[in-house]
């Protein structure tokens, strides 16, 4: 199959995965907040590639072909169904539950039409919540490398074999970059009703849902690893290399995070070059910082940070809008005049640290473009994993597996928690 | 007034602006005692092997060594790519590659330079560049891996069998020899009759192993290094070599120095220590077991290195398949990626 | 049958009830034990906030399902929720046309709530008065028997309210359409509605003819939910009013004079107008106690220490 061919196949593929990842995780939107829901939705998201694979790889080893690619295909849906889910969490629908009732009180139609009044009035958060899990599907790369399935992102990876000249770079992902900014075009170009809506009454249902793929998706591959890893902790400590790995990770992330932030305000074309995908951004930016002045920057971690920031910028951008959209103004205007540091938090923080907070673990386990760019001496503490993972399972490296994972998500539950209570002291 | 400055201060954008500089300044702060190093490694040999290597060179040089990895997902394309966009002001020094194939490439593109030293001297002709830019030591095979639970077990058959994706690596090396060998009509035939007969092709070497020990797969290609992890793991695997007309396919590390390295100096010094009789030694005694191509203590080698070194005895002359090598890359490229 | 609509609404006769409960329970407090019937015509469920009137209309059209107890109501509805349940993605013009109104119904009912040149608009451009106003249009567009209106006309302006009311009593006539609203204002519920439901901690204060619970409130609390009144025991109404009444009951501020003169046994303590009445405290010399009237009209001669006496009005 040619490169055209597979990417279109790819579209179809990621557009009925982003279908299912929604149908599954949209329904189970919504509920009763709590620690534990919140934990079980974000564990799947942010599990890294490599502890997934490397988990599963009793089960990738046995199968291969079209078995291994539809094993594939649900493990990557189902790691990101709950993002769905999230999405209506954090921005519910502006059709209030009345309105709802209102519509159902109409006079008998056909489904279409009932279909079609409920597709208008969910407003623009379930599309955009199915474009940025389009995007996330088809923009894969290390999952499928790792799973050794065929995508057009491993095809791109491999016609790099040997070295290719950047222009045809930029000519192979002309298609693939196209589709990216159909999805995102098409989500602008309708005049969406207000984004913003009130949460309504909690639903209990669905956590049991939400539990079952946390367990799948993180808590197994956790608790497998863990497993192999029980005679591995002791010789971590002894792996200094390892730690300072892992702090040049967590310090790239931390600049990349809070950076691409601050750039996203206002500049929606900053989030177009990350739609390139790591590796040719990688590659130009590698090119570029060989001019002559510019490769005084080569030695330093900046263009490893810039390209994270780029790389991360769509999904900076689509949060942001987001959390834009459902700021309660006139409330928080009235949380500053009072000066409350608490209702700060909870109006304004508290989803600008989540977005902050997911963004920093987008840029911590991002592979490729550090692989590539990481100056020398620094390594970033997933390029080393990978490394290590050449020989496959070990107590040591099941070791590091875990903490490379836990220990940025406990630091950032740390962080966030510790803004949360100073912002909670407000008397 | 003050809480509400206080609250004010607390969500202005100025706040991350100071986290993500001082993240800047960590970082590079971090590795600042690091580039008043000696010498900078690009390697591509797996990490587990060459930091023990590396370090010893270190404590006997007192030269600080930085490396650069590469990754199982990145393969060496990572380290290639840099060291040609890096060809007119590299960085790099020394780049430590685990095949050779690919180094003399870049030799061909004037990435190296030559250096002619003890080492170079102490490696038979057959695994160096006769210009000194690359020089090649402590090799692997490649081998079927067997899974002995399968006693009739049967090399013939590919739908039982795995290799890894030819695009990289040592299976490149294999195919290359292949496309020299048979030709490329007939390698080309029989790469579609495998696939064709369920061959499974996989992501790498490791994975190739890892297949076969567990039994989902009979046989495979792979290298010694990853037969012996198989087998000190206790998997019940044997090996056989990988033989082309009755000969087998050896594929050294290869070393080099960077042409206008930075530090050339302890570049060539460190060059020596990896072409040094201790260094192939060591790599022989390691876990992955790899051949010595220079002169060594042969009562100090590990019997199965013996063993391996007389199955090397006999082998493709690599070094003469580096055009080979680029029109075999070529073909498959079109093969995945058009 | 526990909190489901029976069978026997689908059939009821032109002279049933509306809506029939029993024992329907909501929530630990928000409805206990509601026990009531509505009939047809305007009711108007009154109480001050948090004494369950949206709770009340949420269960009638169905919107949440009592945790206890019996309900039957008709089939055909419609509603205006307390939040306007409006649609965020269509004009006010596809409100009324989604609830399948004929085009010139939909430009009259538009005038009617001075909505015409807000046709075009979506509810996020609309203000509260004008969703509210909308609100209520797309109900009376729907062509349901049956109107439930969870505070109509909130945030509208006061001095169109009755504009708009009378476009609602007109739609109601020509269809022959009962309406059930809630209200916290008495005035709206005495002018509109001929039945009254009052709601008192999510529990039933009284059920019934409207005229007759104005008039002659069974306690004080329904006194007080329909309106200012003066609740009297026969003991208080000796005393200051020199009359003889059997059992206590209640004078509204129209029933009530207070008129200074020179010789009395009470003295105005204060006197403040209040718009459409008056309140007046007063001290009884002999008995020594203190007594608030509220009265209409309000006389603003009534000065402090003033002699005055309280009468009844004929």
């Amino acid at each position: 199959m040619n490169f055209t061919a597979q990417v279109a196949l790819d579209a179809l593929r990621c557009a009925v995965l982003a279908g299912a990842a929604f149908a599954i995780g949209w329904p189970l939107g919504g509920g009763r907040r709590s620690t534990l829901r919140t934990v079980c939705l974000i564990a799947p998201l942010l599990m890294p590639s490599l502890l997934i694979s490397y988990a599963a790889a009793p089960v990738t080893l046995m199968f291969g072909g079209s078995m291994l690619a539809a094993f594939y295909s649900v493990l990557l849906m189902l790691k990101l169904a709950p993002l769905a889910a999230l999405a209506r969490d954090c921005f519910p629908s502006p059709l209030s539950a009345e309105a709802a009732f209102c519509a159902r009180l109409l006079p008998a139609e056909g489904a279409a039409a009932r279909a079609w009044f409920a597709v208008r009035a969910a407003g623009p958060v379930p599309w955009a919540t199915l474009a940025v899990l389009f995007l996330l599907t088809f923009t894969d790369f290390e999952l499928a490398s790792l799973f050794a399935v065929k995508t057009w992102t491993v095809m791109l990876f491999d016609a790099h074999a040997g070295g290719l000249d950047p222009s045809l770079s930029l000519r192979r992902i002309a298609l693939p970059v196209t589709i990216q900014l159909a999805v995102i075009v098409a989500l602008l170009v309708p005049r969406w009703s207000a984004t913003s809506g009130r949460v309504g009454a909690a639903r209990g249902g669905g956590l049991h849902f939400i539990i079952a793929i946390a367990v799948l998706i993180a808590g197994l591959p956790l608790a497998r690893v863990a497993w192999l890893a029980a005679t591995g902790f002791a010789q971590l400590r002894v792996q200094e290399v390892f730690a300072a790995d892992l702090v040049v990770s967590l310090g790239i992330a931390a600049a990349a995070a809070p950076g691409v932030w601050l750039l996203m305000r206002g500049r929606a074309l900053v989030a177009l070059p990350g739609l390139l995908g790591a590796l040719v951004l990688a590659l130009l930016v590698l090119a570029f910082i060989q001019v002559p002045v510019v490769r005084l920057l080569r030695d330093t971690p900046l263009p490893l940070i810039a390209v994270e920031m780029l790389l991360i910028a769509p999904i900076a951008f689509v949060l942001r809008e987001l959390i834009r959209a459902h700021t309660p103004r006139e409330a928080l205007h009235l949380a500053r005049m009072a000066g409350s540091r608490r209702l700060i938090w909870d109006l304004a923080l508290a989803p600008r640290a989540g977005a902050l907070a997911l963004l920093f673990m987008l840029a911590y386990f991002e592979l490729t473009a550090a692989t590539i760019l990481a100056p020398i001496g620094l390594t970033p503490v997933f390029a080393r994993l990978h490394n290590l993972a050449h020989y496959g399972q070990s107590a040591v490296l099941s070791a590091m597996l875990i903490a490379a994972t836990l220990v940025p998500a406990a630091l950032l539950a740390l962080t966030v928690g510790a803004a949360r209570l100073y912002a909670r002291r407000d008397d | 007034m003050r809480r509400e400055a206080e609250a004010a201060a607390f969500i202005r954008d100025r706040t991350l602006l100071l986290l993500g500089l001082v993240a800047v300044l960590f970082v590079t702060l971090w590795r600042l005692p690091a580039l008043r190093s000696s010498v900078v490694v690009y390697c591509a040999h797996d990490a587990v092997f060459a930091e023990e290597i590396l370090r010893d060179f270190e404590m006997r040089s007192g030269v600080k060594v930085l490396v650069r990895y590469d990754t199982e997902a990145t393969k060496s394309l990572g380290l290639v790519e840099l060291l040609l966009a890096e060809k007119d002001a590299p960085r790099c020094d020394v780049f430590w590659n685990n095949e050779m194939l690919g180094t003399a490439d870049l030799a061909e593109r004037g990435v190296l330079a030559p250096h002619r030293g003890p080492g170079w001297e102490r490696i038979p002709e057959q695994w160096k560049d006769a210009d000194a830019r690359w020089t090649g030591f402590a090799a692997r095979l490649r081998v079927h891996i067997i899974n002995t639970r399968n006693p009739a077990t049967d090399l013939d058959d590919l739908s039982r069998g795995a290799i890894a994706k030819p695009l990289y690596g040592t299976t490149l090396t294999h195919y290359t020899a292949l496309w020299h060998l048979w030709g490329p009509e007939r390698l080309k035939t029989w790469h579609h009759e495998s696939r064709a007969r369920g061959l499974r092709e996989v992501n790498g070497n490791g994975m190739v192993k890892d297949i076969v020990a567990r039994g989902a797969r009979d046989h495979g290609f792979t290298d010694t290094d990853d037969f012996f992890d198989a087998k000190d793991r206790g998997a019940l695997v044997a090996m056989k070599p990988v033989r082309i007309d009755g000969a087998s396919i050896c594929i050294p590390n290869t070393v080099a120095l960077i042409r206008g390295a930075p530090h050339e100096a302890t570049a060539r010094q460190l060059i020596d220590y990896l072409l040094s009789a201790e260094a192939e030694m060591a790599l022989a005694k390691s876990k992955s077991r790899q051949i010595p191509l220079g002169p060594v203590d042969e009562n100090q080698l590990p019997a199965e290195v013996r063993e391996l070194r007389e199955w090397s005895a006999k082998c493709v002359p690599l070094a003469g398949f580096v055009k080979d090598r680029v029109e075999c890359l070529a073909w498959l490229k079109s093969e995945y990626t058009e | 049958m526990h909190g489901a609509m029976t069978d026997e609404s689908r059939n009821r006769g032109a002279d049933a009830p509306l809506w029939t409960l029993n024992n329907v329970c909501l929530g630990p407090s928000r409805l206990r034990d509601v026990s009531v019937v509505i009939p047809r015509g305007v009711t108007a469920v009154l109480g001050w906030s948090g004494a369950g009137k949206t709770s009340l209309l949420n269960v009638l059209v169905g919107f949440e399902k009592p945790d206890r107890g019996i309900f039957d109501g008709p089939r055909s509805f419609y509603w205006s929720p307390q939040n306007d349940g409006l649609w965020p993605h269509c004009t006010a013009r596809e409100h009324l046309a989604l609830v399948r109104c004929a085009e010139a119904r939909i430009d009259e009912l538009l005038a009617g709530f001075d909505l015409t040149e807000r046709a075009g608009a979506r509810p996020d451009e609309l203000s509260e008065g004008e969703r509210a106003r909308l609100s209520v249009a797309r109900a009376l567009a729907a062509p349901a028997k049956v109107l439930v209106l969870d505070e109509p006309l909130a945030h509208v302006d006061p001095a169109r309210v009755g504009r708009y009311w009378s476009v609602i009593r007109a739609a109601l006539a020509a269809e022959d359409r009962s309406l059930v609203f809630a209200t916290h204002v008495p005035e709206a519920a005495l002018a509109e509605a001929q039945n009254v439901v009052c709601l008192r901690d999510g529990g039933v204060l009284h059920a019934g003819p409207i005229a007759e619970a104005y008039a002659n409130p069974p306690s004080r609390d329904v006194m007080e939910c329909l309106g200012p009144g003066n609740w009297m025991t026969p003991e208080e109404a000796d005393l200051w009013l020199d009359e003889k009444i059997d059992f206590a009951r209640c004078f509204r501020p129209e029933q009530i004079e207070i008129e200074p003169t020179n010789l009395s046994h009470m003295v105005v303590r204060s006197a403040n107008f209040l718009g459409s009445f008056a309140e007046a405290e007063l001290r009884h010399v002999n008995a020594a106690v203190v007594r608030t009237f509220l009265h209409r009209p309000a006389a603003a001669d009534l000065q402090p220490e003033m002699p005055a006496v309280v009468r009844l009005r004929a």
